[in-house]
């Protein structure tokens, strides 16, 4: 099938399996690598990227059901090589250990900053409860992802 | 590989007819998983989440519920909200904030999982699943619809348009409550929800569905029995809550399982019932 | 203390999505591989047919054990694929190459194996019975399934159990977990005229490189192993990433293209190394007073098929499973056995998370006999300065006093209570010491090569095969090298691990990547800055800072620069190796006594938990873990390291476990192998403190692993104290809480 879609706000086209899952066509097809797999079942939060406001897994997420989607990935987060405020959160708040869980708690975090800008404590740790990380046992995490709030309204 | 996406009802049976082998798709959260798995090899997909009627949620005499309305959207429905907040409430239960983005009411439903967190606060809700087929539409409760695990009773060529249940009356108390492994992306060990209405202090129309407990979703009659008309107390609810693991064992047999549920479900139940009758005292 | 610490180097790269990881690398022609797993625990390979896989579209190749161009298995080792018999369910037997994954995939589900499944021994108790059904390694002459053995003996414990008022004896059990790193583990062959490249995150590079080497049949100068970002190690990445590696090289070799092979999710939990699971008897004897006279310990742990690390990870258990306390009598004898499962591997921790969950729960259970305070307990027997210690080891820089002293100050144990709504809440404690480092019965010598080069812009590059696995070593590397020469961090770089480059600097294993690295860098710049002082002819006492050579008081001679581009112009070479070589240990075989560890790191753990009596759910509440480190670099990473060992044990704790049913593990994804999410942490404080320094010339501590040690028995005691029910086996679940619970009320 022919997908048309908008990907970090630039329109993409092309041609792809529509069973083709939206994790394989960024990896794979774009070779856009910051989404990451891990699980494949949807059980780890790896490969979260925002469709139409809403944080998906992409290893769930068939291209057939992509066309005119509005997608955003970790490549999107930062602008002309300036960090977002929540990436520079996450570097100022020892966030990131190895890294791997890193693009997928990113987008999860952005989806609830998008929603709700203020976000309690628990509320963090709910919108990231569908991220596993095994490095940093998420404090640091649920810290940034706070500060970045803060940051946003101030 | 085909992959189909009707847009408006009619289009979505007749396709469905067309190809009755067709996978159907809504947020893909059990079928991409299952492929994986190895265990389905769709032959082509029917995706739902198009159909206009399904993507609804209406308050009118009743209320209805559209099969490809999300998690998320049930958490989030100012509607449910007002007439059906047991239904959010173990809507806001499912996986994770990922997998309500996604994961539907109608395949909830239609993969009949014995573990399901909507299926109990539908059977408690007492909603009713509209089900159309070529011939026409038809309503069946679910502990009609589902037969035991995966065993979703549809007839070729038929597709679940939505629940319809009642709103809470003013005088409804309910509870919904999930034992998991963890906090988030847990399956249920157990789950249950129970409404009832409290009238002049005592309980009537109790519905009471333990999930995770039997082989389908069950509506456990004879602790609703002994809740009828009674005013809520706490030995009462116990007997109650004895009366459902009894029946849960003369459903399932002894199993591996059991030694845990038996007793759990007694406490478990008890527990539903106090937490409802509570929340008619605040 | 500088709490505010530094921001890592490579974390920029991390947030943006561009830092590649192993899976995330092509290669023009490059092909895909997918393994055939056996399906028995034990089985003989009869024919593997892969004619039906050949007709896929797209599928190159099918090899099997006898395409492995070097050696397939060494004695007892994990194979790299397996050739006659199959010694457990997942090993792989085949390999299927192909253009794409798909393909690859579709490829290797129509392989056709025929098995003759063979009788298998799957309890390590069984496997070590004077008749077992099954000696794995006859025909390397083993005539039994003993993987290894260590043995620890002080004094007499029959004279101690004789002298003591009180015996307690009592059985703990712990199960087989997954290192469950996010990033699957992932290997790239690239086949080079002269040789091969392997692309692949890993903990030991030049283990990789002399095994791949092996496995090829090819000469280490032939093999080079190049690593991309690391998605986390935990004690894996290692014999894992051989096999790995050694099988996308032969499809590489035999093909002459570059082949990738990552496992997938179900790969990693079906074929991947697990931690031993231990079954750990304790017999204690002590006065009324407290006072230990004696401890007897008897250990059994599951080695599964394969020999791999078990020889340390046994070793650090009999070593370590005294606990940190002074004990007249002491006699530890503990043995792994080889069985059928899945084999074991090191693990964050390798033995300590296991023994320290038996000592420590069986103090809290001694306490309670004596009617003493745990915290008064363990103070009763804990190590002082001088002590001797149970392999008869003279302690000194032990800190385990003020630990304890710290831990009552932040984290009384209070009383139990009940909440309104029936939860039963009680705080525990557990307190541990941890050798550092390898020990002395390792294979490895315990030392690190590490080369510092300064070049003509003043820029400063390390040279190392400490991995960056997630800890942040590599940016504390360069933050102790810029200290030394005076430079800002920012002027000082790792150099990606490469090892046509860099020399072998051991595993990152063992809590030493600080210590061992980190020394390493120190020595290496210091005989750098040693070289360029010679920039400054004529003057004495020229010290390094701020980017400047300077005088003494401070007066400024020469920019770093400018002394690096003097030596050079006079044809000095700028770059120093610096070589940490541990201070000796050694172990007397025949009389189960010696110095064990050149130093141990000692701390401290305080668990809350909240119990739902109805369901056997327990939440923590709060944990607060801390731990002596000497020296902290980098206080924020130091924090981050413990706060994720603190989160990998509460895993342990409570919902991970690996199960299998008739030699077969059932969990197959992260769907029913549960790691803890965000919200199963309420409140965690890591607190790394500086209470002794170490000794070595850093005074660092390893600060990687003990903080896995402390949360089981912490939790268990904590559970002990709120409800009575004593859980001697892991991990914690609904099932085994709640019917401890109901064994207590009755």
């Amino acid at each position: 099938m022919k997908l048309e879609f908008i990907l970090n706000d630039k329109p993409v086209s092309l041609e792809v399996e529509p069973d083709m899952t939206l994790l394989d066509l960024l990896r794979e097809r774009l070779q856009m690598t910051g989404t990451k797999r891990s699980c494949g079942v949807g059980e780890c939060g790896a490969c979260t990227v925002i469709v139409d406001g809403e944080p998906v897994n992409a290893c769930l997420y068939l291209a057939g059901q992509l066309p005119g989607r509005w997608v955003y990935t970790v490549e999107g987060l930062s602008k002309d090589g300036k960090l977002s405020a929540l990436q520079q959160a996450f570097l100022d708040h020892h966030a990131v250990q190895c890294g791997f869980c890193t693009p997928g708690m990113l987008m999860s975090a952005k989806a609830l900053l998008l929603k709700n800008p203020h976000p309690t404590e628990a509320e963090i740790r709910r919108a990231l409860s569908g991220n596993l990380c095994r490095c940093t046992g998420y404090e640091a995490i649920v810290e940034a992802v706070g500060a970045a709030a803060e940051r946003g309204s101030s | 590989m085909e992959f189909l996406r009707p847009q408006a009802l009619e289009e979505a049976l007749s396709l469905l007819a067309e190809h009755p082998a067709y996978t159907i798709l809504a947020g893909g959260t059990d079928v991409v998983v299952r492929r994986r798995e190895g265990r389905l090899a769709p032959e082509g997909y029917l995706d739902v989440t198009l159909v206009p009627e399904l993507r609804e949620i209406w308050n009118g005499e009743s209320i209805f519920v559209g099969a490809a309305v999300t998690c998320r959207e049930l958490e989030e429905s100012p509607i449910l909200a007002a007439v059906c907040p047991l239904l959010a409430a173990a809507a806001s239960t499912v996986g994770s904030p990922q997998i309500r983005s996604r994961a539907t009411l109608g395949g909830n439903v239609a993969n009949a999982s014995p573990a399901a967190d909507l299926i109990p606060a539908l059977t408690a809700a007492d909603a009713q699943v509209v089900i159309q087929g070529r011939q026409g539409t038809r309503r069946a409760a679910l502990p009609d619809l589902i037969q035991g695990p995966g065993r979703c009773a549809l007839e070729p060529g038929e597709l679940i348009l939505g629940v319809v249940l009642e709103p809470f009356r003013e005088t409804a108390r309910w509870s919904f409550d999930k034992i998991g492994r963890r906090n988030a992306l847990a399956i249920a060990r157990m789950n249950g929800a129970v409404v009832l209405e409290e009238e002049g202090g005592q309980m009537r129309n109790v519905r009471l569905c333990v999930g995770a407990a039997a082989r389908r979703p069950v509506r456990f009659r004879g602790a609703e029995a002994l809740l009828e008309g009674q005013n809520p107390d706490k030995d009462l609810f116990r007997r109650a809550g004895e009366a459902v693991s009894q029946a849960i064992l003369e459903e399932t047999g002894m199993r591996e399982s059991s030694r845990y549920k038996l007793p759990v479900a007694v406490e478990f139940t008890a527990r539903l019932l106090e937490n409802a009758a509570r929340r008619g005292q605040a | 203390m500088d709490q505010k610490g530094f921001i890592r180097a490579d974390v920029r790269e991390k947030v943006t999505g561009e830092a590649r990881y192993g899976d995330d690398l092509v290669f023009s022609r490059m092909l895909y591989a997918r393994a055939v797993h056996c399906p028995h625990p034990r089985a003989r390979i009869l024919k593997i047919d892969g004619k039906k896989a050949m007709e896929i579209p797209g599928v190159v190749g099918i090899y099997t054990a006898g395409d492995v161009p070097g050696l397939n298995q060494g004695p007892q080792d994990k194979p790299m694929l397996a050739s006659e018999i199959a010694n457990s369910a997942g090993d792989g037997v085949a390999v299927v190459a192909a253009e794409t994954q798909e393909a690859a995939d579709r490829g290797a589900a129509l392989v056709e194996v025929a098995y003759e499944p063979l009788p298998a021994v799957l309890d390590p108790e069984e496997a070590l019975a004077s008749r077992p059904p099954v000696v794995l390694y006859q025909e390397d002459g083993l005539t039994d399934n003993v993987a290894c053995r260590h043995r620890v003996v002080k004094g007499d414990v029959e004279k101690g159990f004789r002298e003591a008022e009180v015996i307690l004896e009592r059985t703990y059990r712990t199960q087989r977990i997954q290192h469950s790193a996010i990033e699957a583990d992932t290997a790239v062959a690239v086949p080079e005229k002269d040789g091969i490249t392997v692309y692949c995150p890993c903990k030991f590079p030049y283990h990789i490189k002399a095994r791949v080497a092996q496995g090829c049949g090819l000469a280490q100068n032939q093999v080079r192993i190049v690593q991309p970002a690391i998605g986390g190690s935990f004690g894996g990445k290692d014999i894992d990433i051989v096999v790995i590696a050694v099988r996308a090289a032969t499809v590489a070799l035999r093909t002459g293209r570059p082949c990738k092979m990552t496992w997938s999710r179900e790969e990693c939990m079906q074929e991947g190394s697990k931690r031993h699971p231990f079954r750990l008897t304790y017999r204690v004897g002590a006065m009324r007073d407290g006072r230990i006279t004696a401890i007897k310990i008897d250990g059994v742990a599951d080695a599964g098929a394969y020999r791999s690390r078990s020889l340390a990870t046994i070793w650090r258990a009999a070593v370590e499973a005294a606990g940190p306390y002074e004990i007249p009598n002491v006699e530890t004898d503990i043995r792994a056995a080889f069985t059928n499962n899945v084999y074991s591997d090191a693990v964050r921790g390798f033995g300590s998370p296991q023994v320290d969950f038996a000592s420590e729960s069986l103090i809290d259970e001694l306490a309670r006999e004596l009617n003493m305070d745990p915290l008064a307990l363990r103070r009763r027997n804990i190590v002082h300065e001088g002590s001797v210690n149970a392999t008869g080891q003279v302690l000194t820089g032990v800190s385990i006093d003020r630990c304890l002293d710290r831990l009552e100050e932040l984290f009384p144990l209070g009383e139990p209570s009940v909440t309104p709504e029936g939860k039963l809440r009680a705080r525990g404690i557990a307190c541990l010491h941890r050798g550092e480092s390898y020990g002395a019965a390792a294979r490895d010598a315990d030392v690190a090569g590490t080369d510092v080069r300064a070049f003509a812009d003043g820029s400063v590059g390390i040279y190392t095969s400490i991995s960056e696995v997630g800890q942040g070593t590599h940016t504390a590397m360069a933050k102790i090298c810029a200290d030394v020469l005076g430079l800002p961090l920012e002027q000082v770089r790792v150099c990606p691990v490469d090892t046509a480059f860099v020399p072998d600097s051991g595993a990152t294993a063992g809590s030493r990547g600080t210590i061992s690295g980190g020394n390493a860098v120190r020595i290496a710049a210091e005989s750098l800055r040693d070289i360029l002082r010679g920039a400054a002819e004529g003057e004495e006492d020229v010290i390094f800072q701020d980017g400047w050579l300077c005088r003494k008081d401070g007066r400024r001679l020469m920019t770093f620069r400018e002394a690096v581009q003097i030596c050079q112009s006079r044809g000095v070479r700028t770059d120093a190796a610096g070589q940490w070589v541990a201070p000796r240990t050694g172990w007397d075989f025949e009389k189960h006594q010696g110095k064990t560890y050149y130093s141990f790191s000692y701390g401290a753990a305080g668990a809350e938990v909240e119990i739902d009596p109805v369901t056997g759910k327990v939440e923590v509440l709060d944990l607060l873990c801390l731990h002596d480190i000497g020296k902290i670099v980098n206080y924020p990473e130091a924090c981050g390291q413990i706060a994720g060992g603190v989160a990998m044990a509460l895993g342990y704790t409570l919902t991970e476990e690996l199960e299998s049913r008739d030699g077969v593990l059932k969990n197959k994804n992260f769907d029913t192998y549960l790691l803890p999410t965000a919200m199963d942490i309420h409140r965690l404080r890591a607190i790394p403190l500086e209470e002794t320094a170490a000794e070595n010339p850093l005074g660092v501590h390893g600060v990687g692993e003990a903080s896995t040690a402390l949360v089981a028995p912490a939790v268990a005691n904590a559970i002990a104290r709120a409800s009575g029910a004593r859980l001697r086996t892991l991990p914690f679940s609904l099932e085994r809480v709640r019917s401890a619970l109901e064994k207590e009320e009755r």
